[in-house]
């Protein structure tokens, strides 16, 4: 994943850098918050590790606007890492305006690794859920499915493909009454 | 002998020892900061201890770090001053050792 971290403390940005790369992601730092919109959208940033407490853009104020994005936009996975002490107020205030997760610094490199994986599979959940919503364009007769590509394949191929979906096959009633009367 | 010697991650043998050398030139900065009672500066360079020093394995940096910011919030002048003489004690007497 394209991780964005935002600190406008360089040895942190340094830090939490080398700890996703140690994770197996592409980290991405940035020193300037104000800076960090445009950076999601130009970098196709996936999840962001900010600091709360920043001089030009706060972390309430960045995961604000990153909410207040267009619903068809691809969801970005936003993480509050702060030394600063919170408090219940401000996390309430965080994870309402929108943050995933929270984690106090200094972060731990395996329990960054673990939530990472959590975003992980959020996104791909999320990933799923859009595949499954979407309009999909099925034959009246025969049911297969229309791809991008303008081929036709089985609703299983075609599930399997873009979600996590696996299928077992059975025989319904109905078709085990057609195909093998022998076995009634 | 070094009168604290602290495991480091190798992964972080690039970074630690500039940074461990900004602490230090950050004192003198720091001992002015007290004397002109400038508790928002001595408040700002523990949180930045806080956090990257225990992110770097330098957990005395974070408990000093938590000390200070502490002390800075609640204009603890005394306690400052024995907090800001912890810190150079550790920062000078700091053995790193990468394993």
């Amino acid at each position: 994943m394209k991780i964005l971290i935002v600190d406008d403390d360089e040895d942190m940005l340094r830090l939490t850098g080398r700890q996703v790369a140690r994770c197996g992601h592409e980290p991405v730092t940035l020193l300037d918050s104000s800076k960090a919109l445009k950076v999601i959208e130009d970098e196709r940033i996936q999840v962001v590790i900010s600091d709360w407490v920043m001089p030009e853009l706060s972390g309430l104020d960045l995961v604000k606007a990153l909410r207040a994005w267009p619903a068809n936009r691809p969801y970005v996975y936003f993480m509050v890492l702060t030394g600063a002490k919170l408090g219940n107020i401000n996390f309430m205030e965080a994870m309402d305006a929108g943050a995933d997760d929270y984690l106090e610094k200094p972060a731990n490199g395996d329990l960054l690794r673990v939530r990472l994986r959590v975003a992980e599979r959020i996104l791909r959940l999320g990933t799923e859920v859009n595949v499954l919503k979407d309009l999909i364009p099925v034959c009246s007769h025969c049911r297969r499915v229309r791809r991008d590509d303008q081929a036709y394949e089985s609703l299983e191929r075609y599930l399997s493909r873009n979600s996590s979906m696996k299928f077992s096959h059975g025989i319904c009633p109905d078709c085990m009454a057609k195909y093998y009367p022998q076995y009634k | 002998m070094a009168a604290y010697r602290v495991s480091i991650d190798p992964d972080f043998r690039d970074f630690v020892p500039g940074y461990l050398e900004k602490r230090r030139g950050e004192l003198p900065a720091l001992r002015a900061s007290l004397a002109a009672r400038d508790l928002a500066a001595l408040g700002s360079a523990g949180h930045k201890l806080v956090g990257a020093g225990g992110g770097y394995g330098f957990d005395r940096l974070t408990e000093i770090g938590r000390k200070l910011e502490d002390l800075a919030r609640a204009g603890d002048a005394q306690g400052l001053s024995a907090c800001l003489a912890e810190l150079e004690d550790y920062l000078q007497n700091l053995e790193v050792v990468y394993e």
